[in-house]
């Protein structure tokens, strides 16, 4: 058998997941990705990709520059055929059932234009008319996405007069037009300033809020883990992880890293720390002490006594914290493909 | 919530009979030309362009007016001169002026990166390539319409036929449609608007060029006897005299060749795995036995005295005819083989699905799918019925009282045409079924035709006469120029131990034909490419070679790792 066979969807069998948690068992996958690989000519773009995204998530996509997220998402917006593999979105297969597919999702490239000469309103209605939604209810549908999108005010303003922000939010109009359950968003918040940035975030959220199952690919991952419930961390293809990002972390990290800084290097710190059988990996950089803590929470305490009782010169203790930033470092090699 | 409705035009009378076809009309480019039309009409361009071309009409039929109401000529002869002035500037503003509008309708998407936006909506992409045509004849029609007030001045003169005024325009309008078209499909096939501008006016150039078969001796000039628009006519085979296969070939052939540039540029915006084939297929078939038939009916207007008279003898002119049709045949079924037989041999699931559906007295449809297994099994039929169409309308219409020789030299040539394009669609199946893509696939049936057509010149050489013909008859290409003189003293000219040569290049090329087409069959069935069955089976979505060389790149990223 072909490495990157096809593997057709199995209704009643649980995904495997090559790294990560699977979903919540009771929340409906609605995007449902398997083996999916991705060949252009010289390269191997994505290569046997595996997640599911649970109905009404914020699913994040993250990877460094040339990861594959570009092509995934684009796959799933329909724009690109899968060399092997399947994905279904709501039960239809993006490959054969794409119009439908298209009626259900709404895409947002990270790179894109915007029709100049038209108005705000014109362009929205273009996009409505092209979605095929009719009559009155094409003029309620447009009037309640610019009124979520705060684009009232600009109803009657020329495309090409926008703000870069403002484009942004007109784009994330046109792709909420025809209602779709899933939206698709690649890098939504790229060259805007801080502001629209948070306007954008503050959208999600609503957005999120009102049941939309978003995956969205980002650089910026604080703003991601704020989003986000689940992610998935891609790099040359791969998917290195995938699942809510405590579970992941978790499963990253059995133990917790903790780094002492000392007054002064001190000569007895490895052999003290050695002796608290929940300390690992200890090393000594000067006055800088790194180890991991397997032990319980609570009885941290008792390294830092044994510490005290030798009188080492402790300055400082610090916890890394289990964030996505962490998190894709720990997965990721910054490896461009 | 649901965003799919009915089109305002599908709640009618279309809605409630063909609910199918009044939403393919609703939806037929309307947003796209509504946006389009929005944006091109409120920029300052249109209306600077607009207001110089009319002024150069007009300020050219003015000068006009003032030197010719000096001059000796008649009325008459001066309206026919504005006339034919002003249909010659028209003629070179719509050459000139609107290629410009029209190539850029694809590029400028893909430059502006909306394309995305509008190919994740869900018009389909004939929708999309209809509204761009739509919208691009509509700016340049607004030129058009503008310049027939400017037109009536001639009617002040006289000398103009309220015929020839209509002729004027359908031709005008015609000539904007093909533009249109061919600017829409241009643009399709290049990422930026600069290229894609370039080469439309490279075409306009060569049509420039080839329009100047039409227009020498035109009757152009001070005092004309006639209007350009009857000379036109006369020379497009349009006039009311003229042949009406003429008339029929003049205006199926533009729209077939509106229809392939229609289907190039949804191709060029479809889905890599979409159905890219069948509608070229079935407009070639079309095509195909359309133009044999006019050629061949053609050939009956000299037939006919010839038969009522005694002795019944076809006259050369309906013999020259009817073997101008068969090596027509021959042209078309050559490059039938070579498009439709080199096509990918991996069918996608997508295709399989939709023709796999195609069961019971629709099996015979499948013709037109996907794939080069379909596409030799097309040629194939393809060139049964044109030369069995030929041979039929051969052997009841004209064969009747035809020289013994010229009646075998036609029954050989359409009896060996087919078996050579199969042979040939049967390589090219072998090429795709062993991974050739198709550009190469393509390339390489091309040189082997090249170097057949060159075996008789290579024995021509060597002067060995004998053998110079014999090899003219496996040559495809010289098949029916080289069938000369087959008959001398009632018996075939070439005959290899006792055989006609012509006999054993037909046995030669069907075994080469069969043998191919198994070998194909067999390659093809091992890489798991799908053949009579199109089922969800069948494997095909990925190439072997893709296969193999992502099992490559990924030894290579585990060493490197």
């Amino acid at each position: 058998m072909s490495s990157i066979e096809t593997k057709p969807i199995a209704e009643d069998t649980a995904p495997e997941m090559p790294a990560g948690g699977a979903p919540p068992p009771s929340a409906r996958a609605i995007v449902q990705v398997r083996g999916l690989t991705k060949a252009y000519d010289d390269a191997l773009a994505v290569s046997e990709v595996t997640f599911d995204v649970p109905e009404g998530e914020v699913f994040g996509f993250i990877g460094p520059n040339g990861a594959g997220k570009t092509t995934t998402l684009r796959i799933l917006a329909t724009l690109l055929d899968p060399t092997a593999g399947e994905v279904k979105i709501d039960g239809l297969c993006v490959e054969n059932d794409t119009d439908e597919v298209r009626r259900i999702i709404g895409y947002m490239p990270d790179h894109f234009g915007v029709y100049e000469g038209i108005t705000v309103f014109e362009y929205l209605e273009f996009f409505a008319s092209a979605y095929r939604i009719a009559g009155a209810r094409r003029s309620a549908m447009i009037s309640d996405v610019m009124e979520l999108t705060d684009l009232t005010p600009l109803r009657d303003r020329m495309v090409s007069t926008l703000s870069k922000g403002m484009k942004q939010r007109l784009c994330l109009a046109k792709t909420l037009v025809h209602d779709p359950k899933v939206l698709i968003l690649d890098e939504p918040a790229s060259a805007l300033d801080p502001r629209a940035r948070i306007e954008m975030r503050v959208l999600l959220k609503e957005l999120g809020r009102m049941g939309k199952t978003i995956i969205i690919s980002s650089h910026i991952l604080t703003e991601l883990s704020d989003l986000c419930g689940s992610v998935a961390i891609l790099e040359r293809g791969k998917l290195l992880g995938c699942g809510n990002v405590d579970l992941l972390s978790r499963k990253q990290w059995s133990a917790a890293r903790v780094r002492i800084t000392l007054h002064a290097p001190h000569p007895g710190v490895q052999s003290i720390l050695g002796d608290n059988g929940a300390v690992q990996r200890v090393e000594v950089e000067g006055a800088e002490v790194r180890f991991e803590y397997s032990g319980v929470p609570g009885d941290f305490h008792k390294v830092l006594k044994a510490l005290m009782d030798a009188e080492v010169p402790v300055l400082s203790v610090e916890h890394d914290t289990r964030d996505l930033e962490n998190l894709f470092l720990e997965l990721t090699r910054g490896d461009v493909q | 919530m649901s965003s799919r409705e009915s089109s305002p035009a599908a709640r009618g009378f279309l809605a409630r009979h063909f609910p199918t076809f009044a939403e393919w009309l609703g939806n037929l480019g309307w947003p796209i030309l509504l946006r389009q039309l929005r944006a091109d009409f409120r920029k300052n361009r249109f209306f600077l362009s607009q207001l110089t071309c009319l002024s150069v009409l007009g300020v050219t039929l003015i000068v006009m007016i003032a030197n010719k109401t000096e001059s000796q000529l008649s009325a008459a002869q001066v309206g026919r001169d504005l006339f034919n002035a002003f249909f010659l500037l028209m003629y070179l503003i719509i050459l000139v002026i609107f290629p410009a509008f029209s190539a850029t309708a694809f590029a400028e998407e893909r430059s502006s990166s909306t394309i995305d936006l509008l190919l994740t909506t869900t018009l389909r992409p004939t929708e999309i390539v209809w509204g761009k045509f739509l919208a691009s004849t509509a700016y340049c029609m607004v030129y058009v319409i503008a310049s027939i007030p400017l037109l009536s001045i001639t009617f002040l003169f006289g000398g103009v036929s309220l015929s020839e005024v209509l002729w004027a325009y359908a031709i005008l309008v015609g000539m904007t449609l093909f533009l249109s078209m061919l600017g829409v499909t241009i643009s399709s096939c290049f990422a930026s608007a600069i290229r894609s501008t370039i080469a439309m006016y490279l075409c306009v150039a060569a049509a420039i060029a080839a329009s100047y078969l039409v227009w020498k001796d035109l009757p152009a000039g001070d005092g004309a006897s006639t209007t350009v628009i009857v000379h036109l006519r006369s020379r497009l085979g349009l006039s009311g005299g003229s042949n009406a296969v003429d008339a029929l070939t003049m205006t199926f052939g533009p729209l077939a060749i509106f229809g392939y540039l229609f289907l190039i540029a949804t191709n060029r915006i479809r889905p890599p795995k979409d159905d890219r084939t069948s509608a070229i297929r079935v407009l070639t078939f079309v095509t195909a036995i359309g133009l044999l038939a006019a050629s061949a009916w053609a050939a009956l207007p000299d037939a006919m005295p010839a038969a009522g008279a005694a002795g019944r003898r076809l006259s050369m002119g309906t013999a020259e005819s009817f073997r101008g049709t068969v090596r027509l045949s021959a042209l078309l079924l050559f490059v039938a083989a070579l498009v439709f037989s080199t096509e990918d041999a991996a069918v996608s699931r997508r295709n399989r699905t939709r023709f796999g559906a195609w069961s019971g007295p629709a099996y015979p449809l499948r013709i037109f799918a996907p794939g080069a297994f379909w596409g030799f099994v097309y040629t194939v039929v393809l060139a049964v019925a044109a030369c069995g169409g030929l041979y039929v309308f051969w052997e009841t219409a004209l064969a009747q009282g035809a020289d013994p020789r010229l009646d075998y030299l036609i029954e050989q040539s359409l009896g060996t045409i087919p078996v050579y394009a199969s042979a040939l669609a049967a390589l090219g199946f072998l090429l795709a079924a062993c991974d050739f893509t198709p550009l190469y696939s393509r390339l390489t049936l091309f040189f082997l035709f090249i170097i057949a057509l060159l075996l008789p010149v290579i024995f021509m050489l060597s002067r060995v006469e004998d053998k110079v013909w014999t090899f003219y008859y496996l040559s495809p290409i010289t098949l029916w120029a080289s069938l000369e003189e087959p008959i001398v003293d009632d018996e075939p000219k070439y005959i290899l131990h006792g055989v006609p040569i012509i006999h054993i290049a037909q046995v030669l090329f069907l075994g080469l034909t069969v043998s191919l087409a198994t070998a194909a069959a067999a390659i093809a069935r091992r890489s798991g490419y799908p053949l009579l069955r199109f089922g969800m089976a069948a494997q095909g979505d990925i190439a072997p070679k893709a296969r193999r060389k992502g099992r490559r790149k990924g030894r290579e990223r585990q060493k490197a790792e």
